[in-house]
């Protein structure tokens, strides 16, 4: 009896043992200068399909041939961000941890506070490695502050960004009398309103006619409080600022018009692009990174004019949400954590990031990339009129839990548009949504 | 007592209410393959039938995502957890039915506690435990064949339902065949394992859809193609901005067709294994 004991013991010692701490020892970046990041084999982590994964494939096929140092990069398909935030958790239990791996601000919070990612920091003022001034100021400061935390910590690098713009139908917009889309949320609801009783000539369904599908994504109720000149978080990154009059006054007016037909809830993934491009809806809020998916709808739909504006607003200017998830380096071996920081620094770079963003329609995080954006953007007009809206852009909350709290969002929308109390229904998500910053 | 014209309209309700949910039932499979034969702009504005039939899809949707392959790997990992899920199924559940031994009930008891874990919950030691594995094993786990089967062969769903069946096998056929010379293995592999064709194939049939449909696991524990299931493939054909239902309805029809070709073949087995097994309801 005793000596199976002894035997369990150790069988489940063998398994701790195993199970405890990533692949690789973590490694501190100590004499950054000297470290040789030469003939490393690295993985990248992305969530990219289709078109841009052939791109980024191709991409680092380039690099891979072309670098001084031989470094190697092997792309891979991760999943989606859901998948790749799952297979980090359990990596950072003790499985192997990605060199380079796509992360939104919020999850990469996470993994940095169970140091699995690293500064990157030292990197980017590294003068062996790192980036010189102006490169450094090349890249549009705002998108590189929502990977920096306390201390100056710099979690992720960003490789693009997309932001999120009213998609409208310009011939409908005519036919309503409007001079151009609205600039407040009034001059909105005004024509939701009469896009309800006046359908678009292009319409096969007449029966329906709507002015906005509403889409319960708390993204979109973030375009809408921050056009009014709210956030979602205090300045201090303290606490949620979701019992606001900026939220209240967003979801009654979604309320408002719901209830007199004007608006519909989103039914079905994509169903506000589908309505849009049959000629059933005026108005979406949408990233501009779907540009092609509603020009391609547009076309083989009902066929007519339309454009893309930034979201009605009460401040003195336009403000749009921007977002869109960072690159991380994971907490490997300085010579790997190099090698994956050259690769970073690389496809950073305004030629890289003017081939990514043409093949992804993301906007790219350097601004010079524009100068070699000429061409795309005479080809791409709505690309361009969207680009230029980027120094108006205002980020979510970068704090670890936000996904948690973006689907308590999105209930409290779907509860209060549809008639439930709004005090009670904003208190219960304040007060929740705070409770998820005390656990981290 | 109802009369004929009574029971007429109470059939005929009957054949109504069974239709209607009939084709309720087909609906999604029938909008699956209608879509499948559309251009991407048809998707986009919720056309039902399309203006005429895009056969080019099933050959862009195999060829653009290396859809062989994947199809591939999804036969052979359902064959092998199939097999090994009957295996281990069996052994579990003959001796939960058939023998006689302490702590006999509370170990069923907790075999059936195991069903209310959901997967998610499992998910983070069973990685660990794979990892380990990885790393210990003289043959890899990760990214290959191990990691995607080995786990899925002891299911709590097929030895309860083996031995709701095999508690109806009387004893005296194992006196019967204790007289003869036989044990306890012999007995069950040569008297209980044909008696029990239809519960297996119902466990089979299961199987093999769980282990089809599986996502998020092989996700978690491959990194490349070379053992990555079809429906990691078919996750593919959604981006960001938007999907290309077209191509991934061509490409769920071609990952339905071998479960609509194993339910033909075990369709009288399966529907008498869910009624013998005491599951119907």
């Amino acid at each position: 009896m005793k000596k199976h004991k002894v035997v369990w013991i150790c069988l489940l010692a063998g398994i701790l043992s195993g199970c405890v701490g990533p692949e690789q020892a973590p490694q501190d970046v100590a004499d950054l200068e000297s470290i040789n990041p030469a003939g490393q084999e690295i993985v990248f982590w992305y969530q990219h399909t289709r078109i841009r994964e052939e791109a980024l494939q191709e991409m680092i096929a380039e690099f891979n041939g072309t670098n001084p140092h031989k470094i190697q990069v092997r792309g891979e398909f991760a999943g989606g961000y859901g998948d790749i935030y799952n297979k980090m958790v359990v990596g950072l239990q003790g499985g192997s941890l990605p060199d380079l791996v796509v992360a939104y601000q919020n999850q990469s919070l996470e993994y940095h506070a169970a140091d699995g990612i690293v500064d990157l920091g030292p990197y980017i003022k590294s003068s062996a490695w790192g980036l010189s001034e102006a490169e450094h100021t090349d890249y549009v400061q705002a998108f590189m502050q929502q990977d920096q935390i306390a201390g100056g910590v710099q979690i992720g690098l960003p490789p693009n960004r997309s932001i999120e713009v009213i998609y409208y139908n310009a011939d409908w917009l005519q036919e309503l009398g409007a001079e151009g889309p609205p600039e407040s949320w009034q001059e909105f609801a005004r024509l939701c309103r009469a896009a309800r009783d006046q359908p678009f000539s292009g319409n096969e369904n007449k029966e329906r006619s709507l002015g906005f599908v509403l889409d319960e994504d708390a993204s979109r109720l973030a375009s809408m409080v921050f056009s009014r000149g709210g956030s979602f978080l205090n300045e201090q990154g303290s606490a949620y600022t979701l019992d606001t009059p900026e939220v209240r006054a967003s979801l009654e007016l979604m309320a408002e018009l719901l209830a007199d037909g004007s608006v519909e809830m989103m039914g079905e993934a994509y169903g506000d692009q589908t309505a849009f491009n049959v000629g059933e809806c005026l108005f979406i809020l949408r990233s501009t990174s779907g540009l092609p998916f509603v020009q391609e709808g547009v076309e083989s739909g009902v066929g007519f004019e339309w454009d893309v504006a930034p979201p009605p607003h009460t401040t003195p200017g336009p403000v749009v949400n921007f977002y869109g998830a960072s690159i991380s380096i994971g907490r490997t071996t300085q010579e790997r954590q190099l090698a994956a920081w050259l690769f970073l620094k690389w496809f950073t770079e305004p030629s890289q990031q003017a081939r990514w963003v043409q093949a992804s329609n993301y906007f790219p995080a350097r601004r010079s990339t524009q100068e070699l954006l000429t061409e795309y953007f005479q080809t791409n007009p709505r690309y361009q009129r969207a680009y230029a809206l980027l120094d108006y852009g205002t980020p979510e909350p970068a704090v670890a839990g936000y996904d948690g709290v973006r689907r308590m969002i999105s209930q409290a929308v779907v509860k209060v548009v549809q008639g439930g109390k709004i005090d009670p229904a904003l208190q219960k998500l304040q007060r929740e949504a705070n409770a998820t910053l005390e656990i981290y | 007592m109802p009369n004929g014209s009574d029971r007429g309209i109470s059939q005929w309700l009957t054949y109504a209410g069974l239709t209607l949910t009939g084709a309720a039932a087909a609906l999604p499979f029938v909008w699956m393959m209608l879509s499948s034969f559309m251009t991407r702009g048809e998707t986009l504005r919720r056309v039902f039938l399309p203006a005429a039939v895009q056969w080019g899809n099933y050959i862009e949707a195999w060829s653009e995502e290396d859809f062989g392959l994947y199809f591939e790997n999804s036969l052979w990992i359902a064959l092998l957890v199939v097999g090994g899920t009957l295996l281990f199924s069996l052994m579990a559940a003959y001796p939960l039915a058939c023998m006689e031994f302490r702590g006999r009930e509370p170990i069923f008891v907790v075999i059936l506690a195991t069903l209310m874990i959901p997967e998610t919950v499992t998910m983070v030691p069973n990685f660990l435990t794979v990892s380990w594995l990885h790393q210990v094993s003289p043959f890899p786990w990760l990214n290959s064949w191990p990691a995607l089967t080995i786990p899925f062969m002891a299911s709590a769903f097929s030895i309860f339902l083996l031995r709701q069946f095999m508690r109806g096998i009387p004893g005296e056929l194992f006196d019967a065949a204790r007289i003869d010379g036989a044990g306890h293995l012999r007995f069950l592999f040569q008297i209980v394992l044909p008696l029990c064709r239809a519960p297996l194939l119902t466990v089979a049939m299961f199987t093999f859809i769980g282990s089809w449909n599986a996502l998020g696991w092989p996700l978690l524990v491959t990194n490349t193609p070379a053992w990555r299931p079809i429906a990691v493939a078919l996750q593919k054909f959604v981006s960001e901005a938007g999907p290309e239902v077209h191509l991934q309805m061509a490409g769920a029809v071609i990952a339905t067709i071998p479960v609509l070709i194993l339910y033909g073949l075990v369709q009288k087995e399966f529907t008498e294994g869910i009624s013998m097994s005491g599951l119907k309801g």
